[in-house]
């Protein structure tokens, strides 16, 4: 045994320790004792792994309450919190309107920072669940021909095969391309199914979504399969198995399912919901010269994406110039030469929702910006409810400073009287916590609704969350109380309790700051609402170069097949029906295609210019009402107009055309369109916005087709909107048979697209609210304080002959002064701002004085309404009460 | 004397007691409760119950000599007192008059 123990060694140091610390001393001996003994038996037997195991249980056990030492031990530690939590309570129970004041502010900034917090976690969570995020990138397009510039995240097709090979690198690759949303039939049934994509067996095994049904190994790797989201096959399928089964989609293809796999959570950048293989759509797999596929890289470990993008520029050369030759007859060193560039660049995976804002992105992306703008409001309420704390504080000192006095008379130490302050304001910011939880858990469905996202999960499922919020009691307890605390103890007690110390009116410049912080934040965040709010009215009621009301899209045409005509025909008779229009592409729709095209007269690439190319029928400008600014619309009793193409302003601009009348234009390259190579300009329409309006007008050309499309335009002149709708449908089955009737309205999904904005405006408007409800409920504390402190001075004033109104003055004259310089500071700081964001927007309002005034209107009125709330009660009432105590 | 009556394990833990005589310490109760009856109790859960125990006078307790294994640490012996002999012979007293009065039951099958 001797020999032995050495190596045994001893149990576990800190499992001893903790013991040490709760477990009461004349137990110790004997429990150590019986652990010790315990642990070496154990670590014979099986080794010091399993013991150290064994013995940590066996003390986390002994937390037992025999065991633990008494708290009422004479400890001096323990006696003096049990004291001061004593005492705290009993003055948070006498002076209930302070405390309430207090608690309340604090809660509700706690609350709101909780939110904002929930908000900006949910943000910054997208894709990070996918196994492999850290080495899964995005491929996304920098390209520069002639005078036109690309960014987007799509790449040419043959990309993720090609470069696979090319670096080593790369460990997978996959790629998709946008289906949209297509009708799947199963039997006699039609689906409606939104998120098609192909893809690439690649893409599966890069993402490794969880299976549901079948398998997703080798899964799409032959034409003709598909795999889907549960949800999906849920809605097709019902809820059983269904690979193997077979569908059509579109009329186009016949396939069979060969696995499920779970929806995607919320928080990813993409919601693939049916993959078709790529096998189905080879048509351009070695063109390079055509961006459509996104392109997903997973990395070998232990490579970083910058040395990777560095090397893709010695392959361009290899595949663009061959096709750059053949296609559109430019050589490829004359072009880089020219100044022209081709940049491929990866983004990870988890930057896509926060970073990437291309055009075609898969789904509109969040922004950092606004994370930062949200984390900025919580900062700033959090502030202002501290404020209020430490105000009402030091305010407080006057009916303080006696108990200070008599405890300082009585021996303590000023230490003891911090820790005093401290254990109050701790206390405090505790019980504003309890009730700024529950206030989440209460309004979290309202929060959802207005943020459009689902956050509560991360309440359970994220346990730091809780970590910040107890560390943030205690931090907002220290910090919001070591002023009140510091200032409380520094008291002199003879000049305290002699009643020569006027306490409270020392710290009141520094309470004056702090009042004028909260005011000039408040108005900061009034400015804010206000500018964000005229900038989303203006985008709303902007003049888009069409008419957005009344008209309806109905979808599904496609599917119709030559049936369309037979509807257009039978919708021309119903008399609400004003004009019809069968296209893929309209205003809002994120179906686009582009392509470069010449002047009349020129030839090199140089002056080439890429437009947005639309198909079009003869009453595409009637149906939408855009207007004719020079030349003439489309007409369908000129046969040659379908050589004809109608431009939009920006596109006139770029070709030189001042006046339409018939110049030619010439595409670029091989590709033609409708297959034709020239075209006569035969009108130029008003510019008229396509996408958000942070972006600028681009080029379109408008073409006649003779092909069908997936969309008709239909615009209606009624008063009775629900019948003439029932009207259409009606319309519908009889010709469609079977296809679902499904319709968008244009103003509304005008109004989607502007989602992010309005949130954006509601968020900012709760919030700056927020701020200065809890702003005014320290205004309004410290209005009682000061009538308080003032009310032997009213009292005499007005024995003497003041009228009450001027007593009022008095008052409000005091905090005029405050909210006046509030408003000198807010307001410079509000303009260059709000100016940082607006200059975002393409189209932007100017920031107007207007803004600025009724802002600080309202911070005025707001201001001086809570003040006069005490200042009128304290004029008001009869001198003799204030006076006969002394 | 409600708070007086023997707890089952209580129970058990005090014939531990009585049977293991001088070596009646924390752990080796904890061995013999497992040799007995197959129990694996914590401990904490053993120290638990003979501090009650000796609360209710039931047993008594002194320090001995340590050993080399407990890193030289005293332990704690347990005694039974009069009092808990009396309590053992209560407890056992009341269940074989209610097993007396048992309707014949099974009993002889078991």
């Amino acid at each position: 045994m001797n020999n032995s123990s050495p190596d045994i060694g001893r149990p576990p140091i800190w499992a001893d320790r903790l013991l040490e610390f709760f477990c009461k001393g004349e137990l110790l001996e004997e429990v150590q004792g019986d652990l010790a003994e315990y642990y070496f038996r154990i670590y014979q037997q099986k080794g010091k792994r399993k013991a150290g195991i064994v013995y940590w249980y066996h003390v986390i056990n002994f937390l037992r309450p025999f065991a633990l030492k008494k708290l009422k031990s004479n400890s001096n530690t323990t006696t003096m919190i049990r004291f001061n939590l004593m005492i705290a309570l009993r003055n948070l129970n006498r002076y209930r309107f302070y405390s309430f004041l207090n608690i309340s502010g604090l809660a509700i900034g706690l609350a709101s920072c909780l939110f904002i917090m929930l908000f900006v976690m949910d943000e910054l969570s997208y894709d990070k669940f996918h196994p492999d995020y850290k080495r899964i990138y995005r491929v996304a397009s920098d390209l520069r021909f002639g005078n036109n510039q690309f960014d987007f995240p799509v790449t040419p097709a043959p990309m993720a095969e090609s470069f696979l090979k090319d670096f080593p690198e790369i460990e997978m690759a996959g790629k998709m391309r946008t289906y949209g949303t297509g009708l799947v039939k199963r039997g006699d049934s039609f689906y409606k199914q939104k998120n098609i994509f192909y893809a690439s067996q690649g893409l599966l095994d890069i993402f490794q979504f969880p299976t549901v049904y079948g398998s997703l190994v080798n899964a799409i790797t032959e034409p003709n399969t598909i795999v889907l989201s549960h949800s999906s096959a849920k809605k097709i399928f019902g809820d059983v198995d269904p690979v193997g089964e077979r569908v059509e989609i579109d009329g186009r293809f016949t396939v069979k399912v060969s696995g499920v796999y779970e929806d995607l959570p919320k928080n990813s950048h993409f919601h693939p919901e049916l993959l078709i293989s790529v096998e189905n759509e080879r048509g351009n797999d070695n063109v390079w010269l055509g961006n459509n596929y996104y392109t997903y890289f997973l990395l070998n470990p232990q490579n970083d994406e910058t040395g990777l993008e560095a090397k893709f520029a010695s392959v361009y050369e290899k595949y663009f110039a061959p096709q750059l030759k053949e296609m559109v007859g430019v050589d490829f060193n004359e072009m880089m030469a020219s100044g022209d560039h081709i940049n491929y660049y990866l983004q990870p995976v988890a930057d896509i929702h926060l970073n990437s804002h291309l055009a075609v992105e898969v789904e509109a992306n969040g922004s950092m910006e606004y994370v930062y703008i949200f984390s900025a409001i919580a900062l700033f309420i959090l502030v202002i409810a501290c404020i209020n704390f430490m105000n009402l504080s030091t305010a407080r000192a006057a009916m303080r400073a006696k108990e200070v006095g008599v405890k300082k008379v009585l021996g303590s130490v000023r230490g003891q009287l911090i820790s005093q302050f401290l254990t109050e304001s701790i206390l405090f910011a505790f019980l504003a916590s309890m009730v700024a939880v529950l206030l989440v858990v209460l309004l979290l469905p309202l929060f959802n609704s207005f943020s459009g996202k689902e956050v509560g999960h991360i309440l359970l499922e994220q346990p730091i969350v809780w970590v910040y919020l107890v560390a943030s009691v205690f931090a907002i307890g220290v910090l919001a109380g070591l002023y009140p605390a510091f200032y409380l103890s520094k008291y002199q007690p003879t000049a305290v309790l002699k009643g020569t110390y006027q306490a409270g009116s020392r710290a009141s410049w520094f309470r004056n700051v702090l009042v004028v912080f909260q005011f000039a934040t408040s108005l900061f965040l009034i400015i804010g609402s206000l500018t964000v709010y005229s900038q989303l009215n203006y985008t709303q009621n902007r003049d888009l170069g069409f008419d957005r009301e009344q008209v309806i899209i109905l979808e599904n045409v496609g599917n119709l097949g030559d049936k369309s005509k037979v509807l257009r025909t039978e919708l021309a008779k119903n008399a609400s029906v004003v004009n019809t229009s069968i296209s893929s592409f309209y205003p809002l729709s994120d179906f686009r295609s582009d392509q470069p095209f010449l002047p009349e007269g020129t030839t090199s690439i140089e002056e080439s210019v890429s437009c947005q190319v639309w198909s079009v029928d003869f009453d595409y400008l009637k149906t939408f009402e855009m207007e004719v600014v020079s030349g003439r619309d489309f007409d369908i009793q000129m046969p040659s107009d379908s050589s004809g193409v109608v431009i939009n302003e920006t596109a006139a601009k770029r070709f030189g055309i001042d006046q339409a009348h018939g110049q030619k234009i010439k595409v670029l390259g091989d590709f033609g369109v409708q297959g034709k190579k020239e075209f006569a300009v035969l009108g130029v329409v008003k510019d008229f916005h396509f996408e958000s309006l942070r972006n600028n007008v681009v080029p379109v050309l408008l073409f006649i087709t003779k092909y069908s499309a997936d969309h008709m335009a239909v615009r209606l002149k009624t008063d009775n909107l629900s019948s003439t709708l029932a009207d259409l449908e009606e319309t519908w089955s009889q010709v469609a048979g079977g296809i679902p009737f499904e319709y968008q309205f244009l103003n509304q999904s005008f109004e989607a697209k502007y989602r992010s904005e309005s949130q954006l405006g509601t968020i900012f408007a709760v919030f700056s609210g927020l701020a200065i409800f809890i702003g005014c409920l320290g205004l309004f504390g410290l209005s009682a304080y000061t009538a308080e402190r003032r009310k032997k001075e009213l009292g005499i004033r007005k024995v003497l002959g003041a009228e009450v109104f001027s007593l009022v003055r008095l008052l409000f004259t005091e905090f005029s002064v405050l909210l006046v310089i509030a408003i000198i500071v807010a307001i410079p700081l509000a303009w260059y701002a709000m100016n940082l964001w607006l200059n975002d927007f393409a189209y932007r309002v100017g920031l107007s004085l207007g803004t600025f005034v009724v802002s600080s209107l309202i911070v005025i009125l707001v201001g001086l309404v809570t003040v006069s709330f005490q200042s009128f009660k304290a004029a008001r009432s009869n001198p003799v009460d204030n006076l006969k105590y002394e | 004397m409600k708070g007086d009556v023997l707890g089952e394990f209580e129970e058990i833990i005090l014939l531990i007691v009585g049977v293991l005589g001088q070596d009646a310490y924390g752990l080796g109760i904890r061995d013999e409760l497992e040799k007995q009856t197959g129990r694996s109790a914590a401990i904490g859960a053993v120290h638990a119950t003979l501090n009650r125990l000796q609360e209710k006078g039931y047993v008594e307790s002194g320090m001995t000599e340590g050993t080399q294994e407990r890193g030289g640490r005293r332990k704690r012996v347990f005694q039974m007192t009069g009092l808990g002999k009396k309590a053992l012979i209560e407890s056992k007293d009341v269940r074989v008059n209610l097993w007396s009065q048992l309707p014949d039951l099974n009993v002889g099958k078991i």
